[in-house]
């Protein structure tokens, strides 16, 4: 045995760890040679040290508070822990939460389109809210409120009223749009005005729902992009000023973008260069009553412009 | 702790049963020995005391299912040590620096000279266990301050015998190099 093999067993042979071959030889070595025996020697006492050491004691109140510990918490805290803290039974819980919550949110946009759209609805709202109630009454001359009506028949006249300025209020908030949907439910922007407005009264009912199939009509035609201005041209004949207006286009140097009618008016979306737009309006007015719905500060170089023409 | 084989044999059938006083007689039993191994092998007490009520606290949710395979005394060493080298491999240890000290205390001698060394010692003694690779120092601790068998520290720490031996050579061996000039 070499000294380097016996010095591997000293450890061992001071726990009386060895097998009876290895103890003899091990001793046998460890007799004849000094530096080995040496060693030993301090090995031994190093051990007798670290087995000198008087155990730790553990702080006074320990068992009191591991017994309070280990007693069973109450049911009504338990309960929450045992849903949510073990990761197996948390995660998976998370994460159906969010799958569930994530199909929710896609199926109540599939179900209901005006949902996708409400944000872009909602921006113009106030013009829409508005327009009917300054302007339906002087230009539309058929309704002449009376201080001392009734409620319903109030109503009922209110209703007949936004009915019929729905034409143009619906027209606004199409011209308005920045970029609506392909296809929508036709009823969703005028009946709810409509219906809040006179429940119980029948012309109402059709009046709306005349303005409903106007917008729809319109919301076919609209343009890809919001216009710039938008006006209303009364003529005598509807038909001939349409055709001089495609002639001014030409001779303006724009184009016309979309065309739609309907039985009481015609809407030409159109885009006519800046330059030309002054001289264009000057021809319009020559056409009838030329009146400018709403025109931007300061024009773009092509300027976007839906008419409606009426009679 | 081979002289109570007898009385954990009837602790481990009692605390199976779920007799509710088996349990605080065994924190009783085993409390210094468990926080001992803690203190050594992490050095802080705030820390030691915290995986020493871990300890009774994994054992009391579990000795249901222990199934006596293993003496009680080698289960509870194992779970020490387990969570012992699963703290130090951690970056749990905050406290670690802040709260280091010693409670161990050399025998009292009635040599005076071996008393005004004490506190240098001790010193000594702490840094040289301190300085050991966590995986000697457990073994160290089971064997010479917990006086385990080779068997039971490889039952505890689940190692062949023969790593067991060679881990306890080196400890011994490093242990010997730095407390070399209090050895007589």
């Amino acid at each position: 045995m070499t000294c380097d093999e016996a010095r591997e067993r000293l450890s061992a042979l001071l726990d009386d760890a060895l097998g009876p071959d290895e103890r003899r030889a091990l001793d046998a070595h460890v007799a004849a040679c000094v530096d080995c025996r040496r060693e030993l020697g301090l090995l031994r006492n190093t051990v007798a040290l670290l087995r000198a050491v008087d155990r730790p004691r553990a702080p006074a109140g320990f068992v009191d508070r591991v017994r309070a510990a280990a007693r069973p918490a109450p049911w009504y805290r338990r309960l929450p822990r045992a849903l949510f803290l073990p990761w197996p039974v948390k995660l998976p819980l998370e994460a159906a939460a969010i799958v569930l919550a994530g199909v929710i949110v896609v199926s109540l946009f599939r179900t209901t389109p005006e949902l996708g759209q409400a944000p872009r609805v909602e921006a113009p709202s106030p013009a829409v809210t508005q327009a009917p109630q300054e302007r339906s009454a002087p230009v539309q001359g058929e309704v002449r409120p009376a201080p001392a009506r009734a409620p319903d028949a109030k109503r009922e006249e209110r209703a007949a009223n936004l009915a019929d300025a729905e034409p143009d209020a619906a027209r606004r908030r199409d011209l308005m749009k920045a970029a609506p949907p392909p296809a929508r439910s036709p009823a969703t922007p005028a009946p709810p005005q409509a219906e809040r407005a006179g429940g119980a009264a029948q012309p109402a009912r059709d009046a709306a729902k005349k303005s409903a199939d106007l917008t729809a009509s319109r919301l076919a035609a609209r343009p890809a992009a919001p216009v710039d201005v938008a006006g209303q041209l009364r003529v005598m004949d509807r038909e001939a000023a349409a055709r001089a207006i495609t002639e001014l286009v030409v001779k303006a140097g724009g184009a016309e973008a979309a065309r739609s009618a309907t039985a009481d008016a015609m809407v030409i979306e159109l885009t006519i260069p800046r330059a030309a737009w002054a001289e264009f309006t000057r021809d319009l007015a020559a056409l009838g009553t030329w009146t400018l719905d709403f025109e931007p500060a300061e024009l773009p170089v092509e300027v976007r412009v839906a008419l409606r023409i009426s009679e | 702790m081979e002289g109570r084989a007898g009385h954990d044999a009837d602790l481990e059938d009692r605390l199976r049963r779920g007799d509710p006083r088996a349990f605080e007689e065994l924190v009783i039993a085993y409390q210094h020995r468990v926080f001992g191994v803690a203190l050594r092998m992490l050095r802080n007490r705030g820390e030691a005391e915290e995986i020493a009520q871990e300890v009774f606290l994994r054992v009391h949710r579990a000795v249901g299912n222990f199934r006596g395979e293993a003496k009680l005394s080698t289960w509870l060493y194992a779970i020490t040590s387990r969570l012992c080298l699963n703290r130090l491999a951690s970056g749990e240890r905050h406290m670690a620096r802040e709260g280091e000290e010693s409670l161990e205390r050399l025998r009292a001698d009635a040599d005076p000279a071996a008393h005004a060394e004490r506190g240098e010692l001790e010193a000594a003694l702490q840094r040289a266990i301190t300085e050991l690779p966590e995986e000697r120092r457990v073994v160290v601790v089971l064997r010479d301050f917990e006086g385990l068998s080779y068997e039971e520290i490889a039952a505890a720490l689940d190692l062949p015998l023969g790593t067991v031996r060679s881990r306890l050579h080196r400890a011994r061996t490093d242990l010997k190099e730095k407390l070399e000039r209090f050895l007589p």
